[in-house]
């Protein structure tokens, strides 16, 4: 149905896209797999008319087409789901809708596409209220507006740029569901995912793609997860559990009845400790207070009530500087803004958490930031990128090794693989393990269960604020985290 | 003189004076809603008032010379289109480049009629019926033909920005230009074409201040900041056009109060206050509408004043 | 690739900004004609500097009036330039100095805020004149000049009380300084000459030139029953209100009848240009000498425009009749008895007030309705 041939891409100092061919054909689910920067997002912009190829050219229905923008490319039955979402938050989801269609009338009757979207959801099961305001909505939510736009349009190919990874487990499979009933309808869905589960499960072919190229095309029934990951870095990789392999030591993370307020987030009266040599997991879908307690543990929002000791140190209400000098490191889930600044290099973000000299040694900076591009492969032209033109994964590297190299005493990760190909996933989790046989305390918040019961010694379930469960991590059973995140146990 | 009592003179009196501030703040409306601000207005209505004047002294006819005005008020705007949309200039720059040059230009082509007095322009228009519905009838529909063409144009501008696609796209734009893009818009084309018509209005502004305030040429003495009033009104009507009309009545009312009590020979207010009193009435609504929660910000397109770049990540 | 782009763009603001002050500045046609160094012939450089800008019909304009009629005049024996938009006090010093230092040997400055600088440049400056307009501080090279408005202003309250027909006149006044006071005491004096009963009410703008607020003035002053204006602004909005409303109206500065044909009764006005010449012959011969000249419309610095055709005719002879006898200086605007507003006598019967009485005014005479803030 849909099909690239020899299409290259260049940016200044990368080759994003080389020579890529693949095929996809009616009522097919594809899969792009690729490691961080691999260049499926640009591939998939080339698809959709966003992007111009340098060279090669994309095929629709055997015949070759010139895509001059998403307009265009629509226009044919090609729809995109972005990793951010395109919606104008202050539209209701009709208005969305209604934006660019040029079928509508000049004057606008939302009646009709409200009726239509009402429908279109019935039929692919993807419920929204066609007259609530995007900011009102879940992610879930957005997301099936997106699903909507494109199919309102009349899309007969449907590019989803990792679309589980803003999903909780219960959505995805709603949104599987969804996919199914279009694949099931002749149309062709290309699916971007790093998670290896969720492509096994969902799509009929894989293409898997480094550095730009294509690297391997297979049926699904072909092949294994192993198989696909191996493709996908070039040699083996192992996502096993791995525990602590010494008992942990004294405690150097207290909080005893937290209660703090951060934006939307709020966390009350949460007692948590984590000990020399430890990873203690924070289980929880997201929005149910991870952020106002990673923030009031480092100081980013004072609190309300409660306290906070470091390695002994009492940092309660002390700012973050009090509690980085206490030997606390966070790395954000929100990593462009809370994490980097995304318009300044490389070089100059692995600087900002440094205590400086007043005059700033920038060719020392250079040479740290190319110490970490190096051992995390972080793909990027050089040191002195700015962080915003990185891919999404390589971004997250950039901030890992900014916060990984103060070799913190105690270390809060948010969400630290959302987004990473697995190659990077294992190099995160071996760094984090590296870590805690240091005899570091490590808090990792996350809402992938799989990796907080690969990598937690103790498991804590957070639910709308409150700590509603604490259990071992060793043989923790998904069903009984899954009911707590619910907050069914309660 | 009519029987008239004083109230119903001054809302009439108040109407006449907020006029070039209606045109030319639903101007700032439409350029802002698709989010390019426009500090040139001031230019543009000097523009839009020279050549009005030019053009009628010219041709005889007040309605030429309005068009006229507007049309130059867009040219002008066109420059800061191309500044500000197509080489991404900074908006708050080049707008106040334009003022200069609007001013500076007007200054230059208006030489030849330094000292002279237009030599026809429109007058009052009762509209039969209408005009004989007491105090309504003396307030509203004894003005002149631009009054009542201001009045189209915003309930025009209002139906356009909410009830078209054109509308729709136009606050997508303004707000989100990426998703316009996304969606097949044309942020550039969308920009420009709204740009220009804020240049259109801000003319016919500075066009109603020569025909309908005063009939004669004095450089950036004819709007004296006019332009400026119209850009905070743009804010203080939440960029909503109908509100621009209430506000620049309020605005024509604030005015006229100062002289009001100073012939009603109340002088307990020294006269230096209250000829700050529109400015500061102007000043305490916009920090009231911003201290209530859900009315601050309401309106302020997101994308306010950022130039749009498709490649950037 | 967008970075070059932005600093481009910049560049080209940064241009565009550059031509349009040069435009800005070619507009105000005077320094460049300054640099155009023509051979020493014995010419008399001669300079005016604005205030604003003569675009006005007002104030500014009149001087530039009699600057060219000057050049009219005296032809090749001289040579002018003129400066706008010069801002007054310390700020203003600077384009006396480079005029004086240009080789212009007299120098006028037209608004009261230029004294002190004018002085303190005169002082460096010995063989260069200065004549300054409204001032009352001179020195060995340096004079003033103004002119007995007030004569006129009578004139316009004798025609302005003889086409109201309640009386009751509207005075809409710029800042309350005493020149402004004069005019509006005056004005109240003439139109007590032709209705006894005449009142004059006033409201301050607090501005010289700015429409949108002159024309709310105006209106108030309508709505609350005046049926005759007049102004002491630059700008014609006063009349344009009251076109509107079939009122009429008396311009100031230059003759305005075209700007409100119908509003338009007269209006007191000035001709700087005989003036001018004098002065300029002064040096030329030799004669000049620093004096604090007033003029008046003996000598045609003052004028009356107007009466209008339609004004009665009696009331039309009248007022040349009062002209006739200030030229002839058998009468004067401010001939007693005068009482305030609060019924104090003010000049006696048989008295007339002296220079510096008219030149610190502080009080409005009986029949005028509105204060004077202090
Ligand atoms: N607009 C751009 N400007 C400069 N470089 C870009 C741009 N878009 C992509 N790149 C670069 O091209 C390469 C491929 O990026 P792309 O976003 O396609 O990767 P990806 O496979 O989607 O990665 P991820 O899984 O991390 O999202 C990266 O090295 C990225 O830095
Ligand atoms: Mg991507």
């Amino acid at each position: 149905m849909i099909a690239a041939r020899h299409i290259s891409k260049s940016f200044p100092g990368v080759l994003a896209n080389q020579d890529v061919s693949f095929d996809v054909s009616a009522g097919e689910v594809h899969s792009l797999l690729g490691e961080n920067g691999a260049g499926k997002s640009t591939l998939a912009a080339i698809l959709t008319g966003l992007y111009q190829p340098d060279a090669g050219h994309v095929e629709l229905n055997g015949a070759r087409v010139a895509l001059k923008s998403p307009r265009h490319g629509l226009a044919l039955g090609i729809g995109m789901v972005h990793q951010h979402f395109r919606l104008v938050s202050q539209f209701t989801v009709a208005e969305n809708i209604s934006l660019g269609d040029r079928k509508q009338n000049w004057i606008l009757s939302t009646k009709k596409v409200e009726d239509a979207v009402r429908e279109i959801g019935e039929r692919y099961g993807l419920p929204v209220d066609p007259r609530a305001r995007i900011s009102e909505l879940t992610v879930g939510e957005q997301q099936r507006v997106e699903i909507i736009k494109t199919l309102y349009r009349g899309a007969q190919i449907l590019l989803l740029d990792e679309p589980t990874s803003v999903l909780t487990p219960q959505e995805v499979t709603t949104l599987f569901d969804s996919v199914r009933t279009l694949a099931s309808e002749g149309k062709s869905v290309i699916f971007i995912s790093h998670k290896l589960g969720e492509v096994m499960d969902i799509s009929d072919r894989v293409t898997v793609m480094r550095d730009g190229k294509v690297v391997g095309n297979t049926a699904v029934a072909d092949t294994s997860r192993e198989e696909l990951a191996r493709m996908m870095v070039g040699r083996d990789v192992d996502l096993s559990a791995i525990r602590a392999t010494k008992p942990a030591g004294a405690p150097l993370l207290e909080v005893r009845g937290l209660t703090a307020k951060s934006a939307r987030s709020h966390v009350s009266n949460a007692s948590i400790v984590v000990k020399a040599g430890e990873i203690v997991g924070i289980a929880g879908v997201s929005g149910n207070g991870q952020r106002a307690l990673a923030e009031g543990i480092a100081g980013l929002t004072p609190l309300i009530d409660g306290h906070v000791t470091i390695c002994g140190t009492d940092v309660t209400s002390k700012g973050s500087i009090a509690a980085r000098k206490a030997g606390l490191s966070y790395v954000p889930e929100d990593r462009n803004g809370t994490g980097l600044a995304p318009s300044l290099s490389i070089s100059e973000n692995m600087l900002l958490t440094e205590d400086l000299p007043f005059l700033v040694n920038h060719k020392s900076a250079v040479a740290k930031a190319e110490e970490a591009i190096t051992t995390y492969s972080i793909k990027t032209p050089g040191a002195s990128t700015a962080t915003r033109m990185l891919s999404g994964g390589n971004v997250q590297k950039v901030l890992l090794a900014r916060e990984l190299g103060h070799d913190p005493q105690v270390l809060i990760v948010s969400s630290p693989t959302w987004g990473l190909d697995v190659g990077a996933v294992e190099f995160v989790r071996s760094k984090l393990n590296e870590l805690r046989s240091q005899g570091r305390a490590i808090l990792l918040i996350s809402e992938d269960l799989d990796e907080v019961r690969a990598l937690s010694d103790r498991i804590y379930v957070i639910f709308e604020g409150k700590i509603v469960m604490e259990c071992p991590g060793e043989g923790a059973d998904v069903t009984t985290l899954g009911l707590a995140m619910a907050g069914a146990s309660a | 003189m009519t029987q008239e009592s004083v109230l119903i003179l001054t809302l009439a009196g108040a109407i006449g004076t907020g006029t070039p501030l209606v045109f030319a703040a639903i101007g700032g409306v439409i350029s802002e809603r698709a989010g390019v601000i426009n500090l040139g207005m001031e230019g543009m209505m000097l523009i839009g008032a020279v050549t009005t004047f030019l053009v009628v002294n010219k041709t005889g006819s007040p309605l030429l010379g309005f068009i006229a005005g507007g049309i130059a008020g867009a040219l002008l705007a066109l420059i800061h289109a191309t500044l500000a949309i197509s080489l991404r200039a900074n908006q708050i720059v080049c707008g106040l480049a334009l003022t200069i040059f609007g001013t500076g230009l007007a200054s230059f082509i208006g030489k030849p009629i330094e000292g002279a007095g237009l030599e026809k322009s429109f007058s009052k228009l009762k509209i039969p019926f209408l005009s004989d519905i007491p105090a309504v009838g003396p307030v509203l529909f004894k003005q002149d033909g631009l009054v009542y063409f201001s009045w189209f144009v915003a309930l025009l501008a209002s139906l356009y920005l909410n009830r078209t696609r054109t509308g729709l796209s136009l606050r997508a734009v303004g707000e989100n230009p990426a998703t316009a893009d996304a969606m097949g818009l044309s942020v550039v084309r969308m920009r420009y074409a709204h740009v220009i018509i804020g240049g259109l209005l801000a003319g016919f502004g500075g066009s109603y201040v020569i025909l309908r305030i005063v009939p004669a040429w004095s450089q950036a003495g004819t709007t004296n900041g006019i332009g400026w009033i119209a850009l905070a009104l743009v804010v203080f009507a939440s960029w909503r056009p109908l509100r621009v009309i209430g506000g620049a009545y309020l605005f024509g009312v604030a005015l006229q109060a100062n002289f009001a009590l100073q012939a009603k020979g109340i002088t307990v207010i020294p006269a230096e206050f209250l000829a700050m009193l529109p400015y500061l009435l102007t000043v305490v609504i916009l920090v009231v509408l911003t201290a209530n929660r859900r009315t601050r910000g309401a309106g302020a397109p997101a994308a306010l004043g950022l130039p749009f770049v498709r490649d950037e990540r | 690739m967008e970075i070059p782009l932005k600093r481009r763009a910049l560049a080209v603001v940064a241009g565009v900004t550059a031509v349009l002050l040069a435009a800005c500045s070619s507009s105000s046609s005077s320094s460049t004609a300054a640099e155009e160094a023509a051979p020493a012939v014995e010419k008399l450089k001669v300079a005016f500097v604005y205030i604003g800008v003569p675009g006005d019909a007002g104030w500014t304009y009149m001087h530039d009036q009699g600057r060219l009629e000057m050049e009219a005049a005296l032809g090749d024996q001289i040579e002018t330039t003129a400066v706008e938009n010069v801002p007054e006090g310390p700020a203003g010093k600077k384009t006396f100095e480079d005029l004086a230092r240009q080789g212009y040997k007299l120098i006028f400055g037209t608004s009261f805020g230029y004294m002190d600088p004018m002085l303190e440049v005169a002082a460096a400056y010995p063989d260069v004149k200065f004549m300054h307009a409204t001032g009352y501080k001179t020195a060995p090279n340096m004079g003033t000049y103004f002119g007995a408005a007030e004569e006129a202003r009578f004139l316009a309250g004798m025609i302005a009380a003889s086409v109201s027909k309640s009386g009751r006149l509207g005075y809409v006044a710029a800042f309350p300084i005493p020149e402004v006071v004069r005019g509006i005491n005056a004005f109240e004096l003439g139109a007590q000459a032709i209705n006894p009963k005449a009142t004059t009410k006033v409201v301050w703008t607090s501005t010289w030139y700015d429409p949108t607020i002159e024309s709310k003035a105006a209106q108030s002053l309508l709505n609350a029953g005046a049926d005759v204006l007049a102004q002491h602004q630059d700008s014609p909005a006063t009349g344009q209100a009251a076109e509107e409303v079939g009122a009429r109206w008396l311009s100031y500065n230059s003759n305005m009848q075209s700007l409100a044909p119908k509003a338009w009764a007269g209006g007191p006005g000035w001709d700087w240009g005989p003036f001018y010449i004098a002065q300029a012959k002064a040096v030329i011969d030799g004669t000049w000498k620093s004096e604090q000249y007033y003029g008046n419309m003996k000598d045609g610095m003052v004028k009356l425009f107007g009466p209008a055709e339609d004004v009665p005719a009696d009331a039309a002879a009248a007022v040349k009749a009062a002209q006739d006898a200030f030229i002839a200086g058998t009468a004067a605007p401010f001939d007693g008895p005068i009482l305030d507003q609060a019924g104090k006598t003010q000049v006696a019967q048989g008295a007339t007030a002296p220079m510096d009485a008219l030149m610190s005014m502080q009080y409005f005479v009986k029949g005028v309705q509105g204060t004077i803030a202090k």
